[in-house]
């Protein structure tokens, strides 16, 4: 099995409005999938339907190699997932919430302390989740999805509420499942450079309608970068980069960008510039990178 | 299913559920005792503890008991709703269906527990009332047994279109709103020879006070009719139905 998510053509529509138009997903199995896109663009949508807790009128999703039926619900035992805020029971304590998954999910009672290990609740167990706080609210329900050591975990901004501490250990913990067990993440979030932290492949969703999807070293590997200069005389240093065949756009009075520039090639527009008696104040080079790229594809679609 | 029932009790063991099912039963004893306080004590002595038993049996049919279906309803399904409870239901390897009997089963075993408690709390109340000074025969020979039986069948109805209609709707006035405007018009139209059997919120009236034989067993019998109709058009129009929330 190479794909544990595959879907084909899925379409939904809510009251006559389309929702998600022929998604075609592709989530190979031991990858951390970035699935990417702006706010109402569909990514939650189609996160339920993956769980199931929507129907969908056209297509076909297969998970674990199995088509998912609205009376099948056998295959989220292998499943782990947060989605949006943490749902959580708050008149309970973490043991008794944790005990609820165990046994709809008929695992051992050691499970409970293993994942509160993880998330670092283990003192608070008894505490009633009420009393929690967002980060520790977000840390037991992270808990909760590695309850059974999932084959997939589906994630809806993971980090939400937590403290840079607590976004930098999330962020190796799910870097690390894959390479610790037969895990799949797949992971929606609106913070692209944490999803470049951690993705192994990428796809973006807007308006119902992916926009991209492909290996993350793959969209990156474009050699061509951003070169942002603080100058004096910007139009003169238009013209003169214009005509040596850069493309690039003024941002102020002193700052221009040229995009698509390899970084190699940076030294002689400095030279270029210099030569015509124009001042740098500041040079700074950007290589290509996620935001850059869906930002982009952004604009195509658009 | 079992797990799944365990599942349920650990939700509901926290929350008023269970205070409800104390407090309820309570409200209606001590309500009979004011009464009796107040200047039936002579009538005891006249006849027995049968009218005291009465009392407090009619005060719980027709009153409390449907309002605490309603209640209990309500209170397992505000679970859910109050903590996006049915998303996380929903990504558990479990379907909807069996939630949903499964709930059921649990409202309908604190209907069970409540009504017990009530005929503990009136035993209570009577031994309490004899140590003071109240005379009278027949102190524990209360029908019991037989009205447990009756109502187990007769509630089903109205616990299961509570349970539906408080599974359906977040907002809890609509399945109290339906519980107590139920409740109301039943303890008028339990009266009538000819209308009773069109509202199931008079069955469970009709099979314990009415002497009638024949009517007690035609209300167990619609009962079992409409409750298993209910039944099966919950657990598969809600067992379908998409988790929004």
């Amino acid at each position: 099995m190479e794909y544990i998510i595959e879907t084909n053509k899925v379409s939904k529509s809510f009251s006559g409005k389309k929702i998600l138009d022929e998604i075609t997903l592709k989530v190979k199995q031991g990858s951390v999938y970035g699935f990417l896109g702006n706010n109402g663009a569909g990514k939650s949508t189609t996160i339920r339907i993956l769980l199931g807790l929507l129907t969908f009128d056209r297509g076909d999703v297969t998970i674990f190699g199995d088509k998912i039926t609205p009376s099948n619900a056998a295959y989220k035992q292998h499943i782990g997932c947060i989605i949006d805020s943490p749902v959580l029971y708050e008149h309970l304590n973490a043991d008794e919430f944790l005990q609820i998954t165990r046994l709809l999910k008929n695992l051992p009672k050691t499970e409970i302390s293993r994942v509160l290990e993880i998330v670092g609740l283990s003192d608070n167990k008894k505490l009633t989740i009420s009393n929690y706080s967002l980060g520790m609210k977000q840390r037991l329900a992270i808990a909760n999805s590695l309850m059974g050591q999932p084959k997939l975990l589906i994630l809806d901004e993971p980090t939400n509420g937590l403290d840079p501490q607590g976004i930098i250990d999330v962020r190796n913990l799910l870097k690390n499942l894959p390479e610790q067990g037969d895990c799949t993440v797949f992971l929606s979030s609106h913070l692209l450079d944490e999803v470049e932290k951690i993705a192994t492949h990428v796809g973006a969703i807007q308006q119902g309608k992916m926009i991209f999807q492909q290996s993350l070293s793959d969209l990156i590997s474009d050699p061509h970068g951003c070169l942002s200069l603080e100058i004096t005389k910007p139009k003169l240093a238009l013209d003169l980069l214009t005509s040596n065949g850069f493309s690039l756009d003024i941002q102020s009075n002193s700052q221009i960008n040229i995009s698509k520039i390899e970084k190699q090639h940076c030294p002689s527009v400095h030279q270029l510039l210099i030569n015509n008696n124009i001042e740098i104040f500041q040079s700074r080079y950007q290589a290509s990178s996620l935001e850059q790229c869906f930002q982009q594809f952004n604009q195509q679609a658009n | 299913m079992f797990k799944l029932f365990l599942v349920e009790l650990i939700k509901i063991k926290r929350s008023q559920a269970l205070l409800m099912t104390l407090l309820c039963p309570l409200s209606v004893v001590l309500l009979q005792l004011m009464i009796v306080v107040e200047g039936a004590g002579e009538k005891i002595s006249e006849k027995g503890w049968e009218m005291y038993w009465l009392g407090a049996t009619s005060l719980w049919y027709m009153l409390m008991l449907p309002l605490y279906i309603a209640l209990i309803t309500t209170l397992i399904n505000a679970i859910e709703h109050k903590n996006s409870g049915w998303r996380y239901m929903a990504t558990m390897p479990t379907p909807q269906w069996k939630l949903f009997i499964v709930k059921a089963f649990v409202a309908w075993l604190f209907v069970i527990l409540a009504s017990i408690v009530m005929y503990f709390l009136t035993g209570l109340s009577i031994s309490f009332m004899m140590l003071i000074g109240y005379q009278g025969n027949d102190a524990f020979e209360s029908p019991f047994l037989y009205h447990l039986l009756s109502i187990s069948i007769t509630c089903l109805p109205i616990l299961l279109i509570g349970h539906v209609v408080s599974w359906r709707w977040k907002n809890v006035v609509i399945p109290l709103g339906v519980g107590i405007v139920m409740t109301m018009s039943a303890m008028t139209l339990v009266n009538s020879e000819q209308y009773w059997r069109y509202d199931p919120w008079t069955y469970h009236m009709t099979s314990t006070m009415v002497k009638n034989a024949l009517v007690q067993a035609e209300a167990k019998t619609l009962s079992l009719l409409l409750g298993g109709v209910v039944f099966i058009f919950g657990a598969v129009w809600l067992g379908r139905r998409e988790v929004l929330a």
